[in-house]
């Protein structure tokens, strides 16, 4: 058998391993990114002067 | 011989395979392993637990914990990474699938019967070998199956260690609060629970892993004819390259790199807070680790790819330049100063994603210098550089702050002179690379070498 007469591995394949390995990290990626946002909600730097 | 379809010869690509199956079989082990940086989440609630007499864990002891499984990377890739070129990727990331998620059971005995020892041993030490086995199992696979982009394919993988905190992080939360709620033992039922999870993913990466067969190239790729004095087309065995003063210049590169980046990651939630005093919550401080890691993690991708273009040398001029001048700015941006959180934050991210570019990037260097033949086990001694930076990097840190603490000095005047002294580190970080050239052919393998080693190269 030639090379190119040879099974290929599947697009749907890779494409499923490529999302076992994806999910768990965008639903961790979400847990962060919600985490890191609250470092920009209600924080007004004290101004210096009043130090 | 029992599980021989682990064996090297097992694992050999049939034609066909597509090499695109490989970065999501690496990624699985680094995801998994990268868990420790998410150590911490089990801090406070050992620190809680009580023996049957009374007593308490202080702080440090619950520390060693983590500081016990990074040595044990360092010393387990440096130990096995000659026998893991022989062995092939598959058996070592068998064993460090075994070793982490056994590391997590013996730890969850010793939380149960509240016994220290026993979390050293599971978690620091065999977890620890888990770690230094799987950290280093993908690299030379990768390599070999993405010869037009190595900083690519092994900053792939890298970049999964730096995310495998964002996913263990909460993934242990979740787990101790659901035990809690269901009045069960939290902590050991999260660690059994986590290390039979962890278990089955990676051993996802072992049997999706394949090494190409030999004069394998991808479809329509020529090596460059552009030749690169740095970029070398023959190999060095890991015996002769860790003797050679390139392998102590990368080593010295790694080591500053590393313990510069320690230098925010060790103290960044109380750094934030301190610089910008009644700013930051220390809910936001909580955000802002969580940003650097998704910086850590980006920069892995981002400066090993940009290597491939841009040249391994030069990337880390990049790191030591422009991370040098950052790293003196940084403390001019606190509240007395500039008062400018989010130029802190801009600055903090940017020097982030360099520690992990240095990290992802530091294979394919490897590679350019000593060729593809032992860069697993290269990589591995070369991984002692981040031990080192790991105990180095904290005592320094942590050193200065007590000194001003002890002599009742505020806290925030000890981050300039930390940062400058990461900052000089870097300027020692550039020497190194300047000093960097093409390897004495007399350490070169002759040609007529196998493509795997037989032996052990030591």
């Amino acid at each position: 058998m030639t090379e190119s007469a040879e099974k290929k591995s599947s697009p749907i394949l890779i494409s499923l391993a490529w999302l076992i390995v994806i999910l768990p990290t965008l639903w961790g990626l979400n847990y962060t990114v919600k985490n890191a946002l609250k470092l920009f909600t209600n924080n007004t730097p004290a101004p210096t002067a009043t130090k | 011989m029992a599980l021989a379809f682990l064996d090297r010869q097992h694992s050999i690509a049939p034609t066909g395979y597509s090499r695109w199956l490989v970065p999501p079989a690496a990624l699985a082990i680094h995801l998994s392993i990268g868990q420790v940086y998410a150590f911490s989440v089990f801090k406070n609630p050992l620190l809680a637990l009580q023996a049957a007499d009374g007593s308490h864990w202080n702080l440090k002891a619950v520390g060693y914990i983590f500081s016990i499984a990074i040595a044990f990377l360092g010393i387990s890739a440096a130990l096995f990474g000659a026998w893991l070129e022989r062995a092939g990727p598959r058996r070592a990331m068998f064993y460090s699938a075994l070793c982490f998620g056994l590391g997590f059971v013996i730890a969850s005995f010793g939380v149960s019967s509240h016994q220290l020892a026993l979390i050293y041993l599971g978690y620091g030490v065999i977890g620890g070998i888990g770690l230094g086995l799987g950290y280093i199992s993908p690299v030379s696979t990768l390599i070999k199956w993405f010869p037009d982009r190595p900083g690519l394919a092994t900053g792939l993988a890298i970049m999964g260690f730096g995310g495998g905190a964002m996913i263990g992080g909460p993934l242990a939360n979740n787990l101790m609060a659901y035990y809690k709620a269901a009045g069960q033992p939290s902590i050991p039922y999260t660690m059994i629970t986590m290390g039979g999870l962890y278990f089955v993913f990676m051993m996802f990466g072992v049997f999706t892993i394949r090494i190409p067969r030999e004069g394998w190239r991808p479809a329509g790729w020529t090596p460059s004819q552009k030749k690169s004095a740095l970029i070398s087309t023959n190999n060095v065995a890991v015996g002769k390259a860790w003797l050679t003063p390139q392998f102590w210049l990368l080593w010295i590169i790694l080591f500053v790199n590393v313990t510069a980046g320690i230098g925010i990651l060790e103290q960044a939630a109380p750094m934030i807070q301190d610089l910008f005093h009644g700013a930051v919550t220390p809910t936001a401080a909580v955000g802002f680790v969580g940003l650097l890691s998704i910086f850590n993690m980006a920069g892995r991708f981002f400066w090993a790819s940009t290597s491939d273009f841009l040249g391994r040398k030069a990337t880390y001029f990049v790191f030591f330049t422009l991370g040098a001048i950052l790293y003196f700015v940084l403390p001019l941006t606190r509240q007395e100063q500039l008062n400018s959180i989010p130029l802190f934050v801009g600055i903090a991210v940017v020097l982030l994603s360099m520690y992990g570019g240095g990290f992802a990037t530091i294979p394919a260097y490897l590679k350019d210098l000593f060729g593809g033949y032992n860069v697993s086990a290269i990589h591995g001694r070369l991984l002692t550089a981040w031990s080192a930076a790991g105990i180095i990097g904290p005592l320094i840190v942590n050193g200065i702050l007590d000194h001003y603490v002890e002599t009742h000095q505020p806290r925030e005047n000890a981050y300039p002179l930390i940062l400058h002294i990461m900052c000089g580190l870097l300027v020692i970080g550039f020497l190194a690379n300047l000093l960097v050239r093409p390897v004495a052919d007399k350490h070169w393998l002759p040609t007529s070498t196998p493509a795997v080693p037989e032996t052990p190269s030591h």
